[in-house]
């Protein structure tokens, strides 16, 4: 609850109801509360995130590992997982509760801007399961308190603002607020289906207690992770449709921090590849497109690495995660698109001629944005929100013209087009 | 999601400091709080959200001058069930060009089902030349009643449907040669006896002779 005193905003915590993630703003600290799915654990580490637990699984039977950053990827492909003590990984009311103290994580685990990339695995009798995300830890330089957040919901990062205080817990100040919510949540485990054990399988018994005792724990001590291979990868972040003699064009800024959520895949051995996670990449970079009258689609491109988690006592329980590490700076464009021919013409309106420009706007989501030819032979997605820092224009010109969106009206739709009025009329 | 309510004398402090958008609470201006997948932006005061993220439109000034240009697509609706109902007050510009004038009105589009006639003449007015109830391409349709004392009861959930009702706020611009230009622009509201300010991060732009040229050169 917040409380006005004498121009600056106080917050007041309630124990019990859990830590709220805090976004310190030079003028005071704001406090969401978080949804009732998630909670604090037994310990009183804050909460990395949730997940959705199958009804075959218990916490016990559920592995989570930190997997180290990109620049320790980079820096060396061989590596290893960094295990979250099994304490901290408890459930309530069919979801997974993990407790990270960011402050105990080696340092090749959590970036600069507090960010880690979590693996998580398990197995039943019929299946393993996976994913692969992505929270943010941030803190209050005020009080220290912690707490962990989907770095989607940060989207307007100042990069110069990012201090490490001596516990390496970065502070995050933000031009514009933004939080939403707390630590990421994961509704549903990548199931892989595992080859049906033969009879003689002397190391598969089909005890189902064996099973999860065998793996993914595979023993005491964290995992080896091998990068065997990695993809530049183009990866579809907006687009524009003008019409007519009306031009459009995006302008990102390379403000560091700022990045998207892209689609992740993972393959167990035998199985086929599941492609229901994702990761939250970022880098520098920045770009501003030409004005055109084409369709267009926009492009930025996107390292990938094919991470190999083995070492396990049951090599079957061995696995790849494909996800993506950093926005390389690279961009592109591919002009001469088709326009959509299923938008509904509820969300277009009438436009008068004279420049337009939107920031920020609903999520944009595309499911095929990045094709992978070289390798996973699959098509993956982006979740994107625009920041402050991705910014569509259009110049409209003619008197006959509406603009559209796709979900909602062009000011907070996550995609626009353009048209002409007596079309939409 | 909670907000800080604001009380009367420290809205002056909050208004004068640039970072007011954060000063309160992170919200968004436009994103339903029940939704955890939508992203907002922009901080807000209270329960009323624009459902806008932040843009400009400019309008190119048509051969005669002075004209009208109707800034809208500022659908207002209740972030959450949990406060009370919004009631508007008034309506602050910040400008850089000053028009001729400016003025606000509400525009209550019913539900779908009451909408007569053609789709587009009950669409929100993102930036068209004219005034109610006479734009360049027709009749916009739609009830209009003064800023102050308007209620606004629909949640953001609920408008999110297009057929449901919601309410628009216009904001008419009167420009001579000169233009005008409006950084952007404060909704003062309350809630029962708690006194909220919208800062909408919006640019609202008459082509004239002051305005940028890079905006207004065709």
């Amino acid at each position: 609850m917040c409380r006005q005193v004498g121009g600056v905003v106080n917050r007041t915590f309630t124990r019990g109801r859990g830590l709220s993630a805090v976004i310190l703003l030079t003028l005071a600290a704001t406090v969401p509360t978080i949804s009732a799915s998630t909670a604090t654990a037994a310990t009183d580490k804050p909460i990395a995130f949730t997940v959705a637990l199958p009804a075959s699984l218990i916490s016990s039977d559920v592995l989570v590992e930190a997997v180290p950053t990109t620049e320790a990827v980079e820096a060396s492909p061989t590596n290893f997982t960094y295990v979250i003590p099994q304490s901290d990984v408890t459930s309530q009311a069919g979801r997974l509760l993990v407790a990270v103290d960011p402050k105990a994580l080696p340092a090749k685990y959590i970036s600069d801007l507090g960010r880690v990339n979590f693996a998580v695995s398990a197995v039943d009798a019929q299946n393993f399961y996976g994913t692969i995300l992505t929270s943010q830890a941030v803190s209050d330089p005020t009080s220290g308190i912690v707490s962990w957040v989907d770095p989607e919901d940060i989207t307007d990062v100042v990069p110069s603002a990012f201090t490490t205080i001596n516990d390496r817990v970065p502070v995050v100040k933000l031009s514009q607020t933004l939080l939403k919510g707390g630590p990421p949540s994961i509704d549903d485990l990548t199931k892989a289906s595992r080859p049906a054990p033969s009879d003689d399988d002397s190391e598969f018994p089909t005890d189902p207690s064996y099973r999860s005792s065998k793996c993914p724990d595979g023993g005491s001590g964290p995992h080896a992770i091998d990068k065997v291979d990695e993809y530049i990868l183009p990866a579809t972040i907006g687009t524009t449709y003008p019409i007519g003699n009306s031009v459009a064009w995006m302008t990102t800024s390379s403000a560091d921090g700022n990045g998207a959520s892209y689609g992740a895949a993972m393959r167990y051995a035998g199985s086929g590849i599941q492609a229901d996670s994702s990761t939250f990449a970022d880098g520098s970079w920045g770009k501003s497109w030409l004005k055109s009258a084409d369709s267009r689609s926009y492009q930025a491109n996107v390292k990938y690495v094919d991470m190999w988690f083995h070492g396990y006592l049951n090599p079957d329980c061995d696995h790849h995660h494909y996800y993506a590490i950093k926005e390389t700076g690279g961009t592109g464009e591919n002009a001469g698109i088709e326009r959509p021919t299923t938008w509904d013409k509820k969300w277009c309106q009438p436009t008068s001629p004279g420049p337009f420009w939107r920031t920020s706007g609903k999520k944009y989501e595309y499911g095929a944005a990045i094709k992978a030819d070289a390798g996973l032979g699959l098509d993956l997605g982006i979740r994107r929100s625009y920041t402050t820092s991705q910014r569509t224009d259009y110049t409209i010109k003619g008197s006959n013209k509406s603009l559209c969106g796709n979900n909602d009206y062009p000011s907070n739709s996550g995609k626009l087009m353009e048209r002409w009025l007596s079309a939409v009329q | 999601m909670r907000e800080c309510a604001v009380t009367k004398s420290a809205i002056a402090f909050l208004v004068a400091a640039s970072l007011v958008f954060g000063a309160c609470s992170a919200g968004s201006d436009g994103s339903p709080s029940d939704d955890p997948t939508d992203k907002g932006s922009v901080g807000s005061h209270g329960p009323l959200s624009a459902s806008v993220q932040p843009g400009l439109k400019a309008v190119y000034a048509p051969k005669r001058v002075p004209y009208f240009v109707t800034f809208g697509s500022f659908r207002l609706c209740r972030k959450s069930d949990a406060e009370g109902t919004p009631v508007l007050e008034r309506v602050a510009y910040t400008t850089s060009v000053e028009p001729s004038s400016i003025s606000p009105i509400i525009r209550r589009i019913p539900p779908a089902e009451d909408r007569a006639g053609q789709a587009i003449n009950w669409a929100p007015l993102l930036g068209v030349l004219g005034k109610p109830r006479n734009y360049y391409f027709g009749k916009a349709k739609g009830r209009l009643e003064q800023v102050s004392g308007s209620r606004v009861e629909d949640l953001c959930s609920e408008i999110k449907d297009h057929d449901h009702e919601y309410t628009e706020l216009l904001n008419v611009m009167k420009v001579s040669a000169a233009g005008g230009q409006v950084e952007n622009f404060s909704i003062y509201y309350h809630v029962g006896r708690d006194e909220f300010v919208l800062q909408v991060p919006w640019t609202l732009i008459g082509c004239g002779a002051q305005i940028d040229p890079s905006i207004c050169q065709r």
